[in-house]
């Protein structure tokens, strides 16, 4: 059943039985090749996998979802499948069962939120003089020691930073990945138990990955019981000036000690027109040869590029392209992308005035921040997520995270008390007022669902620690995004997409759409001055093309490129268009 | 997978006990009635059972130990260290990763735990670390726990993976779970991993990777075979009714069946006869509609079900072969055979990483021989079988390594091991030389070993006839063995393995005779000397050996027990026998002088006279004869003092005072005092020479 409806490439990349490197074009059908080859692995009744899991990790928890979903509406059994981010990964295979062996986890802890974080962050940085925009490496180094030189600002900053973490009994990210390395490295049975457990292991996005969190693959796949298949796209390397690196795979045969690694191409591109295809391409490391395979004909497919246009003049000139095609395709298939979050509200704020006629997708700055390992995350997602059939299977398993989570805070329930059906059951039957503040609302969801289910949040600390901690990063929010504070909002972030889309570079990433109109193409913002700077010329070529290649690989047919005048740096010099774009133009 | 240790805290009689088990031999856990076997196993399927409803799990205050003032607070512990792990066992693998330690070796550790729910435990912390006055936080706490009841407000189970605390050791103990002395309690917000484990991750459940089969004490299986819920044959007729192959074959056999019955001419004929009556008497239109036929089951599921066993006591007995007519023994040892081919079959058909069958006393209603072959063939592949039991034939055979002694003492229970720290050799030996009859020591509450046939016939009855107690009723076991063998078996009783007190009865063989007389020869001289030395040697030897051990101690008589028994006073009682041994009255009247004569004569004729009747058959004959005013010779009057050091000594020594004013006849109310201590000072002080003094002092 899983091999229904693959091509031929995809159907090698399924049936392959050995380490594989796979490299999936833009719009080729990763994710579809991916969940058939868990799918097939799950099925395989020749493979008694017991209380072996096979593991896949991907980039998001969105990514995560979506397979699962997949996989539940093939009528897989998952069982014996683990998917989730490495972090996830990390924390509940390896430090979660091994945190007595690890000074800072050995007593309660929880994961620092993003907004505590960033809150510390820029308290410290101005208690020690540190400007704004100066980086601030949490992470440890190599040796696990503060990355700074020491008696330097930055040095008494960082160190604060993590003392405050260990008063607070907390742990960020990137603890979470050098505490699983520490862990591996003093106790080496604990890779190789996890080795004898995971007889494969998946790797999507894999030229996302950091040296950090190939280091800890690199431990559990080196006892060589593991297959290792590597699924991503150098091309689309949006992250390596967070320390990502997209090894080739020679490195990748040399770090995971492997025999052989086989090269697998998914070059049919079912999403764009060979014009579009033929216009990224020039943007590619590799000259892959891409392949269209779309289902319709070769119809007048347009690529655009302005560079003469005064910032004043551009949300009129997006609207109009809009309107330009608002016959032709829906709006569901269109999407506006911009350098930042800022720009993204703005657009927002200003096509609703402008233009209201036009239905927008929501811009995607949530009030709720999408922390992953806040606890109460989960029960406001679940809340909104409708009953239907559709989502059955993903409520069930949102449920489950519920439960997990609170028994992580140290809630215990006696057996047949509190499970499922009761999660389930509580939140159906919540009755709340949405005309309130939404950080009102949040707390009295939760407050209310603890209620149903009879848990004192105030008996456990870490329960309150973490409500409070949500409740300030939503207020945080609503301030920085000038979002409408009342709650009956709220409805809006969790409907399905409806609308032209409005998104930032990064986030457009593995998504598609019919028209792409991309603006702020200026250098200073594609590349980054902080690349530009820090890395010099080579570096920022390279990022430039990623996120180039990465953005206009985006359209199915259509593609408006704009670089506005009217930008200029802090001390005056205007921006000139993004280089690496003007030299194909 | 098997268990190596199982460690028990504060639960129902156990305060802290840790029993030792492995998967070399067949386990058996000793002890005497309400030791606390039945809550041993219990406890160890609150954790391993998946039969027990769901909450089991959930305490009472009664679970815990009784020797608790106030279970409130307290937390009830079960703690295992599993062995066999670590090996690259394919079912292993995730109990390798959850429970294995961090160090390596083939050992996990999994601990349940019912304990205070984390905001009582935050109050117990924050009423009592910043006080320091000891009075003042015995209060906050009391008062605190006078509110909290054991229940599921209160109260959680946890387990926990891979701890380190020893909850044996109090003080291990007590930083996890708090001080109940001096009031100090941990803070619950810093839970160390590294100590108490990490919690059991969700994705592994213990009671679902291992199978564990109960086969309880007692067992009414004439009952048990009757109801289907119990019996254990339904059980497996309706796994195999689903594997049953031409099925329809016999289902169309058994319809057809049914219609040859149903056309039988008489039944036909009954049918129509009922059904005309019933019309005559109530008329056609309110007459319900009737016949008669055959309903033997035609699905073959019920028809394997309706199977029942044909059962005979022997081979050739040709009896009704019906369950209810079999013998008690016969069907136990049908209920045990179904119940262990239950056992089998789990074991071979499943993927779980551990089987356990615990069956309480097997030995019920079942014969001697039987007892001792009955585990002898079991196989022990992927498999830990553990035992209670009471019999000295099964613990005759059993490995004294694989034993857990549990011995009940005024309100708790503590448990022994015999072999820990003995090398295989030495234990070998022991093994050898406890047959059943000796066996009983490790049942005992005591033991006295005595070398003869003598001994070992009179001592109980002296003690009967003077004391009036009964050493079996007081638990104390009194055992014949050589004194080759004392040394081996001795081993036993030490601060490590049985810490129960054991007296050595033994000769000194010291000569009463200085020199030759008219009756003893210099030949006779000559042995008396040989066996002065041999018994000097064992007499130092025997001290030696056990200077340091609290718990043995030796006692000598200077020659042998005979010449001690009669020259402590009882001539008369060999008198008494004389005329059973002679015919002639001269000769009756000459012993008769001599055993009232010169201790040395007295000695020498008591010793010719237990050589010629035979020792034991002398013994006999004198048992007969012992009165409550006969003498017991002090060195047993010391050894017993010594074998009753742990016993409830005031009773028992009342009892003995009020028997012995009785056989006297001395009014209880001529002793003065309050209660039975003052009682039996004032007794002391009245009859100084009393045997009972003598062996209150």
């Amino acid at each position: 059943m899983p091999l229904r409806g693959l091509t031929r490439e995809q159907e090698e990349a399924v049936l392959y039985d050995g380490h594989l490197l796979l490299t999936a074009c833009p719009g080729s059908g990763k994710t579809k090749t991916l969940v058939s080859k868990i799918a097939y692995k799950l099925i395989d009744d020749q493979l008694s996998l017991g209380r072996k899991r096979i593991v896949a990790i991907t980039y998001t928890n969105t990514a995560a979802e979506t397979i699962m979903d997949r996989l539940d509406k093939l009528g897989i059994k998952t069982n014996n499948l683990w998917i989730g981010t490495i972090h996830s990964f990390c924390l509940e295979w390896i430090i979660r069962p091994y945190c007595g062996e690890h000074t800072l986890t050995r007593h309660r802890f929880r994961v620092l939120d993003e907004f505590e974080s960033r809150s510390l962050i820029s308290e410290l940085k101005n208690k020690h003089g540190i400007g704004y925009f100066n980086p601030f490496p949490t992470a440890l180094n190599q040796q696990y020691e503060i990355d700074a030189t020491h008696g330097s600002n930055l040095y008494s900053a960082l160190e604060e930073y993590h003392n405050t973490l260990i008063e607070k009994n907390c742990i960020d990210f990137d603890l979470i990945l050098s505490i699983s390395n520490q862990l591996l490295t003093a106790t080496p049975e604990i890779a190789l138990r996890l080795s004898r457990l995971f007889p494969y292991l998946y790797v999507d996005e894999y030229q996302d990955t950091n040296q950090r969190q190939y280091k800890i693959l690199e431990k559990i796949i080196r006892h060589q019981n593991s297959i290792l298949t590597f699924i991503g796209d150098v091309d689309q390397a949006i992250y390596t000036n967070l320390g990502a690196i997209a090894k080739n795979a020679d490195q990748l045969k040399n770090d995971f000690q492997l025999d052989h690694i086989e090269v697998k191409n998914l070059s049919g591109c079912f999403r764009s027109t060979q014009r579009i295809i033929d216009f990224y391409k020039s943007f590619q490391d590799e000259n892959i040869n891409i392949v269209s395979k779309m289902i319709a004909p070769q119809e007048p497919s347009n690529i655009n590029y302005k560079k003469n246009i005064n910032r004043g003049e551009l949300h009129q000139y997006i609207i109009d392209i809009v309107n330009q095609y608002k016959d032709l395709i829906d709006f569901n298939e269109m999407v506006i992308v911009a350098p930042t979050w800022r720009d993204v509200i703005n657009l927002a704020k200003s096509m609703r005035q402008i233009a209201p006629e036009i239905p927008l997708d929501a811009p995607s700055v949530s009030p709720i921040p999408k922390s992953i390992d806040n606890y109460w995350y989960d029960l406001i997602k679940m809340y909104f997520t409708p009953i239907s059939p559709d989502n059955y299977s993903r409520r069930k398993r949102m449920a489950q995270k519920i439960l997990d989570n609170l028994a992580e805070l140290g809630f215990v329930f006696e057996i047949g008390t509190v499970n499922l059906r009761s999660i389930v059951k509580a939140i159906n039957s919540l009755n709340l007022n949405f005309d309130v503040e939404i950080h009102v609302f949040v707390s009295n969801l939760i407050d209310s669902f603890c209620f149903l289910i009879n848990l004192d949040i105030t008996s456990v600390s870490t329960a309150s620690d973490a409500k409070q901690a949500f409740i300030d990063s939503i207020i945080n929010r609503v301030r920085e995004y000038e979002i409408i504070n009342n709650a009956s909002s709220l409805r809006e972030y969790y409907r399905d997409r409806n609308g032209v889309s409005i998104s930032t570079y990064h986030q457009t990433k593995g998504k598609e759409y019919e028209l792409v109109i991309a603006y702020g193409l200026l250098k200073g913002k594609i590349p980054h001055w902080n690349d530009i700077i820090e890395g010099g010329n080579p570096v920022a070529d390279y990022v430039a093309r990623r996120l180039l290649y990465v953005i206009c690989s985006r359209a199915k047919r259509h593609l408006y490129l704009i670089s506005e005048l009217g930008h200029s740096t802090r001390r005056g010099e205007p921006l000139i268009p993004t280089e690496q774009l003007t030299r194909f133009i | 997978m098997f268990i190596k240790t199982f460690t028990i805290r504060n639960f129902r009689n156990f305060r802290n006990a840790k029993f030792f088990l492995n998967n070399k031999s067949v386990n058996s856990i000793l002890g005497e009635n309400a030791s606390g076997k039945t809550n041993f196993f219990y406890a160890l399927r609150l954790v391993l059972d998946d039969s027990l409803p769901q909450n089991a799990k959930q305490l009472s205050s009664t679970d815990f130990f009784n020797g608790l003032d106030h279970p409130s607070g307290h937390w009830v512990v079960l703690s295992f260290v599993f062995g066999g792990l670590g090996e690259s066992d394919e079912e292993l693998v995730m109990a390798n990763h959850a429970m294995q330690m961090a160090s390596g070796d083939a050992e996990g550790v999994f601990t349940f735990a019912f304990r205070p729910k984390i905001h009582i435990r935050q109050q117990l912390f924050q009423r009592t670390n910043t006080e320091p006055n000891l009075q003042i936080r015995k209060e906050n706490v009391k008062n605190y726990l006078s509110g909290i009841q054991i229940d599921s407000a209160n109260y959680e189970t946890v387990a926990f993976v891979r701890g380190t605390v020893d909850y044996l050791d109090d003080n291990e103990y007590e930083s996890v779970a708090g001080n109940f002395n001096n009031y100090i309690f941990p803070n619950p917000d810093n839970d160390d991993a590294a100590l108490l484990g990490a919690m059991k991750p969700p994705y592994f459940s213990l009671v679902k990777e291992v199978n564990c089969t109960y086969v309880k004490a007692l067992r009414n299986v004439v009952a048990d075979m009757k109801y289907s819920k119990n019996n254990p044959l339904f059980k497996l007729l309706v796994q195999k009714s689903n594997e049953i192959e031409g099925a329809e074959t016999v289902e169309g056999a058994v319809k057809q069946l049914n219609r040859d019955i149903s056309d039988l001419r008489q039944i036909k004929e009954l049918s129509t006869a009922l059904k005309s009556t019933l019309l005559k008497a109530i008329g056609q239109t309110y007459s319900p509609s009737l016949n008669i036929t055959s309903g033997l089951p035609e699905s073959i599921v019920e028809l394997i079900q309706s199977l029942t066993l044909l059962v005979e006591d022997s081979y050739g007995y040709k009896g009704t072969g019906k369950i209810e007519d079999l013998s008690l023994g016969g069907a136990n040892l049908i209920y045990l055979a179904l119940k262990l081919y239950e056992y089998e079959t789990n074991r071979e058909g499943d993927d779980k990483i551990a089987h356990f069958l615990l069956i309480e006393e097997p030995e019920a209603h079942i014969h001697n021989h039987i007892q001792k072959t009955l585990f002898s063939n079991f196989s022990l592949e992927n498999a830990q079988i553990i035992i209670s039991t009471h019999s000295t034939q099964i613990s005759s055979v059993s490995k004294i390594s694989s034993m857990n002694v549990i011995s009940r003492k005024n309100n708790y229970s503590e448990v022994y091991w015999p072999s820990k720290g003995i090398d295989s050799e030495e234990v070998n030996k022991i093994e050898r030389y406890l047959d059943s009859s000796r066996s009983t020591l490790l049942f005992a509450k005591s033991v006295l070993l005595v070398e003869g046939d003598a001994e070992q016939i009179l001592i109980p009855a002296l003690i009967k006839a003077v004391f009036g107690i009964c050493l079996d009723e007081l638990g104390i076991s009194l055992i014949k063995m050589d004194g080759t063998v004392f040394k081996h078996i001795s081993s036993l009783f030490d601060e490590n393995r049985l810490k129960i007190n054991c007296s050595i009865i033994t000769d000194h063989d010291q000569p009463f005779l200085n020199g030759v007389t008219d009756y003893a020869n210099q030949e006779y001289m000559n042995k008396l000397s040989n066996s002065a030395v041999n018994g000097q040697t064992r007499y130092n030897d025997l001290n030696n050996t056990y200077r340091a051990n609290a718990y043995i101690q030796p006692f000598f008589a200077s020659n042998t027990f005979e010449t001690e028994l009669i020259l402590a006073g009882n001539s008369d009682i060999f008198i008494n026998i004389l005329d059973s041994i002679y015919t002639q009255q001269a000769r009756i009247d000459v012993i008769t002088n001599h055993l009232n004569g010169q201790d040395s004569e007295k000695c020498y004729f008591a010793l010719h006279l237990a050589k010629k009747v035979g020792k034991g058959w002398f013994a006999i004959m004198l048992a007969d004869k012992v009165h409550e005013r006969s003498h017991v010779p002090s060195y047993i009057i010391k050894s017993l003092k010594h074998v009753l050091t742990d016993h409830d000594k005031n009773n028992i020594f009342y009892e003995i005072m009020s028997y012995r004013m009785q056989k006297q006849d001395i009014e209880i109310n001529t002793i003065q005092g309050t209660n039975k201590q003052e009682k039996l000072i004032s007794f002391s002080q009245l009859y100084p020479s009393d045997p009972l003094t003598k062996l209150m002092n």
